[in-house]
């Protein structure tokens, strides 16, 4: 096939032809890449920027608020709204749901069995309602299409931009809070002024922005047809890949600071990373992709993701009404990665074979 | 003190050997000086059928063998001797890490000296796969010598003074480290640096939320108050002892980087003995920091 590299970039149908033509083995490869392209990209992107924020003296609580939070979700937004460009919602959607599953199952249950993560009331009586309720609200406006009898459920573009507009007002209320929580630090803690540490050389600055930043959109550009081409050849649907493979793929960056954070000792600062995960991924993952294009709802999610989602959800705020004394149980955490793994292997039992062509 | 001190006549031996006599050991303590001859090179006879001549060539290797190691184990007895410390030796056949492991919890001995390589070795700052594993695996306090390759710190000579660093976390294994340090008969010459490492997730910029946490911060102070209990603790019996905390992205990496900066000629931590999945997933502090260490390590238990 003779096909040139601003083809590839430009012209969607000669990239997806152009993916379909690999082997399984080496399309599951070019996802583990674009996975990988996707999470270095993003942590490159945040180093640069947060580098460029502390030099034009914004204060290290609103890059906190703003940047960093939203930065480990920037490989599903971009994924998202990637595959809604693509004229791929099941993909799009897919994989905000599923990355709420896989932070909230797979990475605060895995850390909840290897630490003791503390309750913090703090967070979770904050940023925790409004987890649920970004959840629930995105359940609702999915749902009355469907009570109006409307055969084609879809999340129109003002859904998105609704989302967006509820995100701008998280991010400054975080900010509120976060503010809030640091006022209690200063009462008791050191008189140190948080000053920016050594920065970087303005042009690496630039460098990793802009690096990060194209790393990110070929990563998700080339993930979305592979996803569904590999969808197509294990014979289940787009969300199901997205909502496993692709969402955790997308979570990676979640993961890996669970991970350190519990090397580290400080397991406490997954609660906070995986609640507003919860919520960005909501708010800011499929708030982009529906602003981008409208999404189609697949039936599929009614009666499997956002139940799911729901379930996991809830146990958590179960879990925090029941720990009185302060602390998740391991027991709890095994929990969560049950229901993950349950959700996972449904997926493809229930799917296999009812897969259709977007 | 119960010391067992493994040498297999290397070289790395002999300096270990070295560096425990000029170790300010408590008052009676007793130290038991163990060779292990490797079992591998000995085929069992009667698998193999082997002949009469091929018995007896074996036979002559092994008590060959055996009198080289007698020999050197009674000149290290001797020099431990006039050191003025009870001194025992042992010999045996077989698996040399298992067998210095095994005799270690047999005697139920309260520090365990290696040196970081033996015949095996590569030179310089490598660790030998005996001392790893004995480092990994043993049920007490392991205290291991590196040699005096370029760049490593030892004390060069009996008047050079001891500038160890303790890397402390208020942890139970931590304080376990301070009471040995605090045990050990330190002179007015000799430096302790008590160091507490705060670990910060530098991956996708963590740190800062990291730095606006209220936990955080109560970490930190609380860090900054365990380490000034520690000082005290210490300076009753050792009048230089000075502090530090640092953040960093790794606490082993801290720990080194320190050790390095302020030429510390021993590094003393506590051991957190994480096993199976969590080792996996986390992997080991002490094993790390003794691997990369510019110096040598006592790693408590």
């Amino acid at each position: 096939m003779d096909v040139t590299l601003l083809q590839l970039i430009a012209d969607e149908t000669v990239l997806q032809r152009f993916v379909g033509g690999f082997g399984t083995t080496t399309l599951l490869i070019v996802i583990a890449v674009c996975i990988a392209l996707l999470s270095q990209g993003a942590d490159w992107m945040i180093d640069g920027v947060v580098d460029l924020a502390e030099r034009t003296g914004m204060p290290k609580i609103v890059i906190g608020a703003t940047v960093v939070s939203l930065g480990t979700t920037l490989p599903e937004a971009f994924v998202s709204v990637m595959a809604a460009l693509m004229g791929n919602p099941g993909l799009a959607l897919g994989n905000g749901v599923g990355s709420i599953i896989a932070d909230t199952g797979l990475i605060f249950g895995l850390t909840c069995v290897l630490a003791t993560v503390p309750v913090n009331r703090f967070i979770l009586n904050r940023t925790g309602w409004v987890q649920v309720g970004a959840a629930i609200l995105l359940v609702a406006i999915a749902v009355i299409p469907l009570l109006r009898d409307d055969p084609e459920p879809r999340l129109e573009r003002w859904v998105g931009f609704l989302f967006l507009l509820l995100l701008a007002a998280y991010l400054y209320i975080t900010y509120v809070w976060a503010r809030q929580g640091s006022l209690v630090v200063a009462e008791g803690g050191p008189e140190e002024e948080e000053t920016a540490g050594e920065l970087m050389g303005i042009g690496k600055c630039w460098m990793l922005v802009a690096g990060g930043l194209v790393m990110i959109i070929v990563g998700a550009r080339v993930l979305v047809p592979a996803a569904s081409e590999i969808a197509m050849r294990f014979g289940v649907p787009d969300d199901v890949i997205a909502a496993t493979m692709v969402a955790l793929g997308t979570s990676l960056p979640e993961l890996m600071t669970a991970i350190a954070a519990v090397r580290k000792g400080y397991p406490e600062i997954t609660v906070g990373n995986i609640v507003g995960a919860d919520v960005l991924n909501c708010l800011f993952v499929i708030g982009a992709a529906a602003a981008t294009a409208p999404l189609a709802v697949p039936e599929n999610f009614y009666y499997f993701h956002f139940p799911a989602m729901l379930v996991i959800l809830f146990s958590l705020r179960v879990f925090i009404t029941m720990n009185r004394a302060g602390m998740f149980h391991r027991w709890q955490g095994i929990w969560l990665l049950a229901v993950y793994a349950v959700y996972v292997f449904l997926g493809y039992y229930m799917n296999v074979g009812s897969a259709h062509p977007t | 003190m119960k010391i067992l001190l493994a040498i297999d006549g290397s070289d790395t031996a002999a300096r270990a050997l070295d560096f425990l006599l000029r170790f300010p050991l408590p008052e009676g303590s007793s130290v038991t000086l163990l060779t292990v001859i490797d079992e591998l090179p000995f085929i069992d006879a009667e698998t193999q059928e082997l002949t009469g001549e091929h018995i007896e060539a074996l036979h002559m290797v092994r008590n060959t063998l055996s009198e080289v190691a007698r020999k050197n184990l009674d000149a290290a007895a001797e020099r431990a001797c006039d050191r003025g410390l009870a001194v025992e030796t042992q010999l045996c056949t077989g698996d040399v890490a298992e067998e210095i492991i095994v005799a270690a919890e047999e005697s139920q001995i309260d520090l365990l000296v290696v040196g970081s390589h033996g015949h095996s070795a590569l030179g310089g700052f490598l660790l030998g796969s005996v001392s790893h594993r004995v480092l990994v695996h043993a049920r007490c306090s392991v205290l291991l010598v590196k040699g005096a390759a370029a760049g490593m710190t030892s004390p060069a000579t009996a008047e050079e003074p001891w500038r160890v660093l303790l890397a402390y976390d208020d942890s139970a294994p931590a304080r376990e480290a301070l009471e040995l340090c605090a045990a050990l008969p330190f002179s007015d010459q000799d430096r302790v640096e008590v160091v507490t490492v705060l670990p910060l997730i530098t991956g996708y910029r963590q740190d800062i939320q990291q730095h606006m946490s209220p936990i955080w911060n109560q970490k930190k102070i609380a860090a900054k108050a365990a380490l000034d209990g520690a000082v005290d603790r210490l300076h009753a019996s050792i009048p230089g002892v000075t502090s530090s905390t640092h953040e960093g992205t790794d606490a082993a990496h801290g720990i080194i980087h320190t050790a390095e900066a302020s030429g510390s000629n021993l590094i003393v931590l506590g051991n957190k003995g994480r096993r199976a999945i969590k080792r996996f997933l986390l992997g080991s502090m002490s094993a790390y920091v003794a691997h990369h260490a510019p110096c040598s390590v006592l790693v408590v238990r």
